[in-house]
């Protein structure tokens, strides 16, 4: 009860950081279920529904985590925010002006990749493991692992920001 | 088979306006960093500063190309897999601070 009671007491912008870092997590689930469907449809055609039906969720679930971030960096750029903390002292500017900074500006591109990933296998359809269509399966396998890999350094920066100066 | 081969295009079209607006995306942050009026045009909402503009510039980038990039029927898939790759690489090491400081340094 008591964790609840404290939970419930976290401020709005605490709460908002932390729906981010949930839709973050359940990116990365999402992504590991994509991967794995990825390579179960090469044994069975009937696997393709269910790629694009988790690519779908990803899309939505990483344009979600895209709004969530950009509404917290509101409170991180205010006046006495995380932001300025980390710009007042020379030894933790870094973390702002290079980690940040490219978190802020990476954390474009996975919702964009995998929605080409969907686009792809929807548009494929059944033909989906089709010799002819190789390289647009390919790119499928691609956007998965390239939006996996920015969503852990995403996610890695994060946590190293934040962990010197967290939204509050 | 006709139908199938009418959604290859629709696939490449995808892939290349995505590649296209990743590249919009990291250009359009270079003029940002190198010029304040850029910076400036950029701040479409004050909270979130000149990331707002960046985002929605190539998110109407990306729609925009795909609606041009479809009537034109792009058929080369290996072109389509290794722009999309290329521009995706690129981008991670553009939008890298000391990578593009330097540029516009």
């Amino acid at each position: 009860m008591e964790v609840l009671t404290r939970l419930l007491a976290l401020s709005p912008w605490e709460k908002l950081a932390d729906l981010h870092g949930l839709l973050s997590m359940a990116a990365l689930i999402l992504l590991g279920a994509g991967i794995a469907l990825f390579f179960t449809t090469r044994k069975a055609d009937a696997m393709i529904d269910w790629l694009k039906r988790v690519l779908l969720f990803l899309f939505v679930d990483l344009a979600l985590l895209d709004l969530a971030g950009l509404t917290v960096y509101m409170q991180y750029r205010a006046e006495g925010g995380p932001r300025s903390l980390l710009l007042a002292s020379e030894s933790t500017a870094w973390l702002h002006q290079v980690v940040f900074e490219h978190k802020e500006f990476l954390a474009f591109a996975p919702p964009l990749i995998i929605l080409a990933a969907y686009l792809v296998t929807r548009a494929l359809g059944k033909r989906f493991n089709d010799e002819d269509v190789k390289p647009l399966r390919r790119s499928v396998g691609f956007a998965l692992g390239a939006s996996l890999v920015l969503v852990l350094l995403v996610a890695a920066e994060a946590v190293l920001v934040t962990k010197v100066a967290p939204v509050k | 088979m006709e139908q199938n081969d009418t959604h290859i295009p629709t696939a490449n079209g995808a892939l290349i306006s995505v590649a296209l607006s990743l590249h919009v995306f990291w250009i359009l942050n270079l003029f940002k960093e190198a010029s304040p009026s850029v910076k400036e045009w950029l701040t479409f909402y004050n909270p979130v500063g000149p990331l707002s503009g960046l985002f929605i510039v190539s998110l109407v980038a990306f729609v925009l190309l795909l609606l041009v990039l479809s009537p034109l029927r792009i058929k080369n898939q290996q072109f389509s897999l290794w722009f999309f790759i290329v521009s995706t690489v690129l981008f991670a090491l553009m939008v890298f601070p000391p990578v593009f400081k330097i540029f516009v340094e």
